[in-house]
């Protein structure tokens, strides 16, 4: 018997119709599941270098190895594929997202879905147990992912069902697509399910899973209610963001690090309408109350009501994309968020994308003519709705925009290239890179790029820019957090975010903890190894510790920290030689040339860039520490056989895209 | 004291949290199906989400026990619960046709009724119900907490009202 996981792959050939399942164990030991053991079945079913749209290119869909064990904050899912938005330095995209999609999959026997081929018609897939069919989607193709899942629901006579899906935006193969389950989604690859003509996956199942401890499970479970219950006494504070009080969004706030417009500002807090819009209408014109996900009693995720409209989930993210377009109207920007999820869209791309576009229009570099007569004014939400549509049905200029932001700034010409910062064809988070040279590091290095969950938490790192002022961070913890850098890192300013001094070794701990946090199916905000003793701590211990026992008490299987940490290097590594493997080198692992050229314009970092020297002998201690080479960036054969991954080593080394051995 | 399980479902997010402990608890596996406690949703996401869960409220006149043709329900005198004894059980299922909330159901492993029996006296939902949509109170103060957040919104009329003359 199997304990913690199902033990089972479910595998579906769309183009053949044929379903078949394959043992979920090996693998399952050395990736976990969900990412990492998603990063595992990529490297096996994909081709080198292949094409997003390849209907051989494989779409995963996985739980994490910890979900529907009963374990509190272990519901995430994780989805892999080649990355629709694909560039010369990047191949691979994956995404998690919370709900109940998780444990359901594995309520109804399975880890992970392996999903191949193009359908000749658009179709769903359907789990009940073993009961596995492809069916017809043209009732719902073409339809939002709303109505979708209730459709579906009605459809397989089952409320209970829990769907995932694309929306138009994926349909029709635009790169910001994404794919939704409940409210949740990240960074897009709604398009490499579209190009599958697969609409949605929809699950049910009513079997157990299995676990070693039952009553240990429980007794952990009690620990973190009663943890969470001493947090709130102590602070006030329940749960990071929920009723929308959120952490990040004070602490970027007090700090002013968030960014306005397309880099344009910084000074944003001082504004009384920003502070009208986000304190007040923020909360009190549209909360209705906050929901969760499968298994978690702490629920964070805001649900709010714009009347005539609906509701939608509006949690950390969206909180601060507004700025970008300089917008305060929040009314709108809940309206926008509701319906880029209807479409299936990723709402940091299109927003990012918008904000690029207000600030050529701003500067006088596009007209409206350019953008089929939008004008394009800071602050307006009408291109932010016309955009989004515009994208997602493909009119306009978002035909060109569907397939990224680079071809549309090739058209526009030389002004638009020089003001679209982007990572592999994706556009930039909101973070001050110039201020932050840690988290700089992890979007230049990290397998999928662009992303915050895969580069790091910058949240800790800023703590010294954001102490004045920022009510998150108590002096006692503060100086916790630095006595932990100092023995982890040693340095203090591992942990300060200007700082570059000891930024690789803390980066490659947090990239390692949010690795095992994603394949464990865990919400990071539970595992977060480097946010010991700072804000959104309300867990309690949130270290590697913390994920070992739980893992033990679901699995059985023996599990300390550096067992934890070596299988997180397995992971990092196995998303490095796929990428590695498709044509990542150290000459891409980069960021645009902006943030080490033009200075932060105002604020608290006023002035602030990256140092390109600097930076370079970040990723010389980086590449140093992960084991690979520091000339090319590839990794060294004994670093991958060493984490027993002989079989992976075999496959770059016939490429020869194995670093040359020498000693390092 | 006999103790009762008090729903207030304004506080429900839906979690499911009280059909994995029950579950974990009484079959030592992670089984919603199996679960005691059901939380039924009703959902269109982009609309609502609104969760009701579903449990035994151990009846005062129990129309199961009344039912039951081989009187294999009875109360525990000392928990109060009402409980199946599993083995005088025929799974006849006429127990979920009497009962008026939908609170007892067939085990679909076992297939003797199931239920929930509150734990012996120390329901293991509750303990992780953070949000307190479950809560196990003294019988004496059932309902009170419903009672004064109800009030609440009264009270503040009540000072808004004396405000304005």
């Amino acid at each position: 018997m199997v304990n913690g996981w199902a033990g089972r792959t479910l595998q579906v050939d769309l183009a053949k119709g044929k379903v078949t399942t394959a043992p979920w164990k090996e693998a399952a030991r050395l990736y976990l599941g969900a990412r990492g053991g998603n990063a595992w079945l990529f490297f096996k079913h994909s081709k080198v270098n292949q094409d997003p749209f390849d209907p051989d290119a494989p779409l995963i869909l996985g739980a994490g190895a910890l979900a529907g064990t009963g374990l509190i904050g272990t519901s995430r899912m994780e989805a892999t594929a080649v990355s629709p938005a694909k560039t010369e330095t990047h191949s691979y995209g994956n995404v998690g997202m919370g709900g109940s999609w998780a444990p359901e999959l594995k309520f109804a026997g399975y880890d992970n879905i392996v999903i191949k081929g193009r359908a000749e018609k658009p179709v769903y897939i359907s789990i009940f147990n073993d009961d596995v069919e492809i069916r017809d989607a043209s009732g719902v193709w073409g339809r939002g992912t709303f109505e979708t899942e209730a459709l579906l629901r009605e459809e397989l006579d089952d409320p209970d069902v829990q769907v995932t899906s694309i929306g138009p935006a994926g349909e029709n193969l635009a790169v910001q697509a994404t794919i939704e389950q409940g409210y949740r989604s990240g960074t897009p690859l709604g398009a490499a399910m579209g190009a599958k003509r697969l609409k949605s996956v929809a699950v049910r199942g009513t079997r157990p899973v299995n676990v070693h401890d039952p009553e240990g499970i429980l007794e952990l479970n009690r620990q973190l209610v009663e943890i969470v219950k001493a947090a709130k006494k102590r602070s006030g504070i329940s749960i990071s963001r929920n009723r929308g009080t959120d952490a990040y969004l004070q602490g970027f706030l007090a700090a002013d690090a968030g960014v306005v417009g397309n880099y344009e500002s910084h000074a944003w807090r001082e504004r009384p309408e920003v502070k009208r819009a986000y304190e007040e209408n923020y909360l009190d014109d549209y909360y209705v109350k906050d929901i969760g996900c499968f298994g978690c009693p702490f629920p964070c995720q805001p649900l709010y009501n714009v009347p005539e409209e609906g509701s939608c989930i509006w949690r950390c993210y969206p909180t601060y994309w507004p700025w970008k377009l300089w917008m305060t109207d929040l009314k709108s920007a809940f309206i926008a968020t509701r319906r880029m999820t209807d479409l299936g869209m990723d709402s940091k791309e299109i927003a990012t994308i918008v904000s690029w576009l207000m600030h050529l229009y701003n500067d006088g570099k596009v007209s409206e003519e350019d953008l089929d007569g939008i004008p394009f004014d800071r602050g307006s939400p009408v291109p932010l709705f016309e955009t989004m549509r515009k994208i997602a049905f493909r009119e306009g200029f978002g035909e060109v925009l569907a397939d990224g932001p680079v071809p549309l700034a090739k058209k526009l010409g030389k002004a638009a290239v020089d003001y679209l910062y982007h990572n592999q064809g994706l556009t930039m988070r909101t973070f001050e890179f110039r201020a932050e040279p840690g988290t700089a590091l992890g979007e230049a290095i990290s397998a999928r790029g662009n992303s915050l969950r895969a580069t790091t938490y910058h949240v800790v790192l800023w703590d010294n820019p954001a102490r004045e002022g920022y009510t998150g961070l108590d002096p006692e913890e503060s100086a916790e957090s630095y006595a932990w850098a100092k023995k982890m890192f040693g340095t203090e300013s591992a942990i300060n975010a200007t700082a570059y001094e000891g930024k690789p070794k803390a980066l490659i701990y947090e990239m390692n903890g949010a690795a095992i946090a994603d394949s464990l199916g865990y919400c990071t905000s539970m595992i977060r190894p480097g946010r010991v003793g700072a804000p959104g701590s309300q867990w309690g211990d949130t270290s590697y510790e913390f994920a070992a026992e739980r893992f033990n008490a679901a699995t059985g299987l023996p599990m300390d920290e550096k067992g934890l940490f070596r299988i997180a290097e397995r992971i990092c590594n196995l998303e490095r030689a796929i990428v590695v493997r498709d044509g990542r080198s150290r000459e891409t692992d980069i960021i645009p040339d902006f943030f080490f050229e033009v200075g932060v314009p105002d604020g608290p970092q006023e002035g602030r860039k990256l140092d390109r020297k600097k930076f370079e002998k970040m990723k010389d201690e980086y590449y140093r520490l992960r084991g690979w080479d520091l000339k090319t960036g590839l990794p060294l054969r004994s670093t991958l056989e060493g984490l027993e991954m002989n079989e992976v080593a075999d496959t770059l080394g016939k490429m020869k895209r194995l670093a040359p051995e020498k000693e390092a | 004291m006999d103790k009762v399980l008090q729903i207030d479902i304004d506080k429900c997010c839906g979690c499911r949290m009280c059909e994995v402990a029950c579950s974990l608890k009484n079959t030592g596996q992670s089984n919603p199906t199996r679960s005691r406690i059901r939380v039924i949703r009703y959902e269109k996401t982009g609309e609502f989400h609104n969760f009701v869960p579903m449990v035994c409220q151990q009846c005062s006149d129990p129309l199961c026990m009344e039912a039951c043709p081989v009187n294999a329900i009875s109360r525990n005198q000392e928990t109060g619960a009402i409980v199946v004894d599993p083995d005088t059980c025929v799974g006849c299922r006429v127990c979920t046709i009497a009962c008026p909330i939908g609170g007892i159901n067939m085990d679909p492993v076992t297939d003797v009724a199931l239920k929930c029996e509150l734990c012996d006296g120390d329901p293991e939902c509750v303990k992780y119900c953070y949000l307190e949509a479950l809560t196990f109170v003294p019988k004496d103060m059932l309902d009170l907490s419903l009672k004064r957040a109800k009030s609440q919104k009264v009270s503040e009329l009540f000072a808004l009202m004396q405000q304005i003359r």
